[in-house]
C-alpha cells in the first residue's frame, strides 16, 4: 500500500515536472521547440500511462506478474537487490530515508557556511561520534584523514579552489 | 604504404622504452592513477594543470607524459565505481551498474580483475586498430554523416530504455526526461534559452558530473543508511570475500566475443568526433545486454556488465587519436586537452605530423599503450587491498563518500550550485532506484542529447535540401533496424515467456 502510494506520488511529480516543461516548450520560438516538442509530448504520454498503471493496479497486473517472476528468479540465483522487506514496520524506511537526506543536507549547510576545509571535518566528526557512535579516538583519526584529503590533497597539492564559506565572507 | 609506418613505429618504440625516457610515462601513469581515483578530478584536470608546467619541455617528453595521462586515468576511475558506486570519471558510470552490485555480493576482486584485464586488452585492441588505420584513416571517417550519428544516438537510447529491469514504459519515459534535461540551456541553432526558468546557472545546461554523482554516489549513500547494511558487501567477512582476481581475468577470455564487440564499438566511437568515452562505454553496456542470452542478471552483478564498458572505454583511447592526429579534430575532452599541448610545442596535427613527425606520433601511441598496461598491472596487484574496503563498516564509509561526492561536484566547475544539483539528483536517483524506474536511460539520454539534437537538425535540413536521402544510407538503415529490434525484443520475449508458462 505504501509502495503504491509512493509510486503514485513519484509518477505524479514527474507528470507535473514534464507538464511544466511542456507548457514552457509551447512558449518557445518554432525553431527552438522543434525537437523538444517531439520529445516532451511522448514523454508526458508515457508518464501519464505509468501513472494510470500505478493508480489502477488491475491495469498493471501483467506488469506486476512479470516483476514478481523476475524478483523470484533473481532471489533463487542469489542475486539482485533486496525486495522491500514485508515484516518491516512501514514507517521505518521512510524515517531512515529522511534521516539520510538530513545528514546530506547538514553537510551541505556546513560547507556552505564554513567552507570545505572547516565544514567537512566538523561533519565527519559529528557523524562518526553522534550518529555512528564510534569512539572519540577513531572519530578523530578519520576526521583527520578527511581533513588531509580535503585540505592536503585537493586544496594544497592539486590547487583546487574550494568554497570558502559564507560565514568567513560576512565576518 | 606500410613501410614508413613500420619503421616509424619501431623508432617510436625505441624512444619510449629507452632510459631515461621511460621514466616519463611511468611517472605520468602513476600521477594520473591518483588523480583518476578522486571523483570529480579526472585525467582531464591533470592535463589542464600540466600544460603550463610543460611549456618549456621538448616535444618528446611532452608526448611521453601526455600519452601516459590519457591512458593512466582510464582504468582507475572504474575502481572507485566498483567499490563505492562513485565513478572516477563520467565514462566509468557504466561500470557501476554491475560492478557495484558485484562488490555488494563480496566479489569486488573479480570485478576489479575483469576491469583491469578488459582495460589492458581493450586498449591494446584500440592501439592495434589505430596503427592499422593510420594509412587509411580518411575514408573510414567519411562514411559517418549526420544521419548515421543521429541513428547511433537513437539506437543507443532505445537499447538502454528497453533493458529488462523495470518496464519499457518507465525506461522510455526516463530516456525522454534525460533528453529534456539535455535541452536545458541555449538552443544551438537560435541561441534562445530553453527550460532555464530565469536562472543563470541553467544557461550552461545540466552538467553531467553532478547528475552522475547524485544519481549514483549520493543515492548509494542513502541506500546504505536506509538498508542498515553493515558493510558494502553485507555480512561478508574479509575471509569470505568470494571470487578472485583471476576469475575476473578469465571472464574476459570466456566472453571473448563480447570483448571483441565492445572493443570494436569503443574504437569506432572513439574515432567519431565529439562522442567520447561516456557514449562508448554506455553503448557497449547496451549491446552487452542486447546480445546476451540471459539478460536477467544485468544490473544485479553480471560480470559482462563490467567487461563491456571497460573494454570499450579503453579501446576508445586508440580510436580517439585517429581524428585528433589526422585532422586535428578532438573526439573527446581528453584529446581536446591534448591538442593545445601539441600545438604549443610546434606539433600541428594533420598531414605534416602524419608524414614528417610520424615517429613522435608513435611515441604518443606507445606511451598510451605502456600506461594502460601499467595501470592494469598495478590494479591487479592491488585488487585485494581494494576489495577489503568493501568489508569496512558502512558507518565509516558514509561520511567519506558524502564528502568525496560533495567535493567532486564542487571541484568540477567551482560552483556551489553543482553541489545542490547533485543532492537534488541524489534524491531523484534514490527514488527511481527504490520505485523500479531505471536510471540508466536517463543519464545516457543526457549524454547523447546534444549529439541527438545537432544531428537531427542537420539530417532534417540536408534531407529537405535533397543533399542526402536518409532512406538510402545503409549504415543509418542498419542502425534503424537495430533500433526497431531493440524496442520489440522485450515484448517478443514477454510473449514467448507467457507461451512457455501456459
Amino acid at each position: 500500500m505504501i509502495r503504491r502510494r509512493d509510486n503514485i506520488a513519484f509518477s505524479s511529480s514527474l507528470c507535473l515536472f514534464v507538464g511544466i516543461l511542456f507548457l514552457t516548450t509551447l512558449d518557445l520560438a518554432p525553431t527552438s521547440r522543434l525537437i523538444p516538442l517531439r520529445v516532451v509530448v511522448p514523454t508526458l504520454a508515457l508518464i501519464l500511462f505509468q501513472l494510470l498503471l500505478d493508480a489502477f493496479p488491475t491495469l498493471a497486473h501483467a506488469y506486476e506478474q512479470r516483476e514478481k517472476t523476475e524478483v523470484f528468479t533473481l532471489k533463487r540465483l542469489g542475486l539482485g537487490s533486496d525486495p522491500p522487506a514485508p515484516d518491516q514496520p512501514p514507517g521505518i524506511p521512510h524515517r531512515r530515508m529522511w534521516s539520510a537526506f538530513s545528514c546530506g543536507l547538514s553537510l551541505l549547510v556546513l560547507v556552505y557556511f564554513l567552507g570545505f576545509p572547516a565544514g567537512t571535518p566538523i561533519f565527519t566528526a559529528l557523524y562518526l561520534r553522534v550518529r555512528a557512535r564510534e569512539t572519540w579516538r577513531r572519530s578523530l583519526i578519520l576526521t583527520a584523514a578527511v581533513w588531509i584529503l580535503v585540505y592536503g590533497v585537493f586544496a594544497t597539492a592539486l590547487g583546487a579552489r574550494l568554497h570558502d564559506g559564507r560565514l568567513w565572507t560576512w565576518l | 604504404m606500410f613501410d614508413p609506418v613500420l619503421s616509424a613505429a619501431w623508432e617510436g618504440w625505441v624512444l619510449v622504452f629507452s632510459w631515461p625516457n621511460i621514466l616519463y610515462p611511468v611517472a605520468g601513469t602513476l600521477v594520473a592513477m591518483v588523480f583518476a581515483a578522486c571523483p570529480g578530478v579526472s585525467g582531464v584536470t591533470l592535463m589542464a594543470l600540466a600544460i603550463p608546467f610543460t611549456l618549456h619541455w621538448d616535444p618528446l617528453p611532452v608526448m611521453l607524459i601526455f600519452g601516459a595521462f590519457v591512458g593512466g586515468a582510464t582504468f582507475m576511475g572504474s575502481v572507485t565505481a566498483i567499490l563505492f558506486n562513485v565513478p572516477g570519471s563520467p565514462p566509468n558510470a557504466a561500470t557501476i551498474f554491475d560492478g557495484y552490485p558485484m562488490a555488494q555480493q563480496g566479489r569486488a576482486k573479480t570485478a576489479i580483475g575483469c576491469s583491469a584485464a578488459a582495460s589492458a586488452l581493450g586498449s591494446t585492441f584500440g592501439i592495434i586498430v589505430l596503427i592499422l588505420l593510420i594509412p587509411v584513416m580518411r575514408s573510414a571517417l567519411l562514411a559517418f554523416g549526420p544521419a548515421e550519428f543521429l541513428m547511433l544516438a537513437i539506437w543507443g537510447l532505445a537499447t538502454l530504455a528497453s533493458l529488462r529491469r523495470g518496464s519499457v514504459v518507465k525506461g522510455l519515459a526516463a530516456a525522454g526526461i534525460g533528453l529534456l534535461l539535455a535541452f536545458v540551456g541555449y538552443d544551438p541553432r537560435t541561441a534562445e534559452l530553453r527550460y532555464t526558468f530565469g536562472t543563470v546557472y541553467l544557461r550552461d545546461g545540466v552538467s553531467l558530473v553532478p547528475v552522475f554523482l547524485g544519481m549514483f554516489a549520493l543515492a548509494a549513500v542513502v541506500d546504505l543508511v536506509v538498508s542498515r547494511r553493515p558493510t558494502i558487501s553485507g555480512e561478508t567477512a574479509v575471509a569470505e570475500l568470494r571470487g578472485s582476481v583471476w576469475e575476473g581475468v578469465r571472464a574476459v577470455f570466456e566472453n571473448f566475443g563480447l570483448f571483441v564487440r565492445s572493443s570494436v564499438l569503443g574504437t569506432v566511437i572513439g574515432m567519431i568526433p565529439g562522442v567520447g568515452g561516456t557514449v562508448a562505454s554506455f553503448l557497449a553496456y547496451g549491446q552487452a545486454v542486447q546480445t546476451a542470452k540471459d539478460r536477467s542478471r544485468f544490473g544485479y552483478g553480471d560480470i559482462r556488465g563490467v567487461l563491456a564498458p571497460e573494454a570499450a572505454h579503453d579501446a576508445k583511447d586508440g580510436g580517439s587519436l585517429v581524428p585528433t592526429l589526422a585532422f586535428g579534430i578532438p573526439s573527446g575532452i581528453a584529446t581536446a586537452m591534448l591538442l593545445p599541448a601539441l600545438t604549443l610545442h610546434g606539433l600541428t596535427p594533420g598531414a605534416e605530423m602524419m608524414n614528417d613527425r610520424l615517429s613522435l606520433v608513435f611515441v604518443l601511441i606507445w606511451s598510451l599503450f605502456l600506461s594502460n598496461w601499467l595501470t592494469s598491472i598495478v590494479g591487479l596487484a592491488a585488487a585485494h587491498p581494494f576489495a577489503r574496503l568493501t568489508v569496512v563498516r558502512t558507518h565509516l564509509l558514509v561520511p567519506f563518500i558524502l564528502v568525496l561526492a560533495t567535493l567532486g561536484a564542487f571541484v568540477y566547475r567551482g560552483r556551489f550550485e553543482d553541489v545542490v544539483a547533485a543532492y537534488l539528483f541524489g534524491f531523484v536517483g534514490y527514488s527511481m532506484e527504490r520505485l523500479g524506474w531505471p536510471r540508466i536511460p536517463l543519464v545516457v539520454a543526457l549524454v547523447l542529447g546534444p549529439l541527438f539534437e545537432r544531428n537531427f537538425h542537420l539530417t532534417v535540413r540536408l534531407h529537405q535540401l535533397d543533399r542526402i536521402n536518409f532512406w538510402s544510407r545503409p549504415i543509418a538503415m542498419t542502425l534503424l533496424g537495430l533500433t526497431v529490434i531493440s524496442l520489440a525484443l522485450p515484448f517478443i520475449q514477454a510473449w514467448r515467456e507467457r507461451r512457455v508458462d501456459s
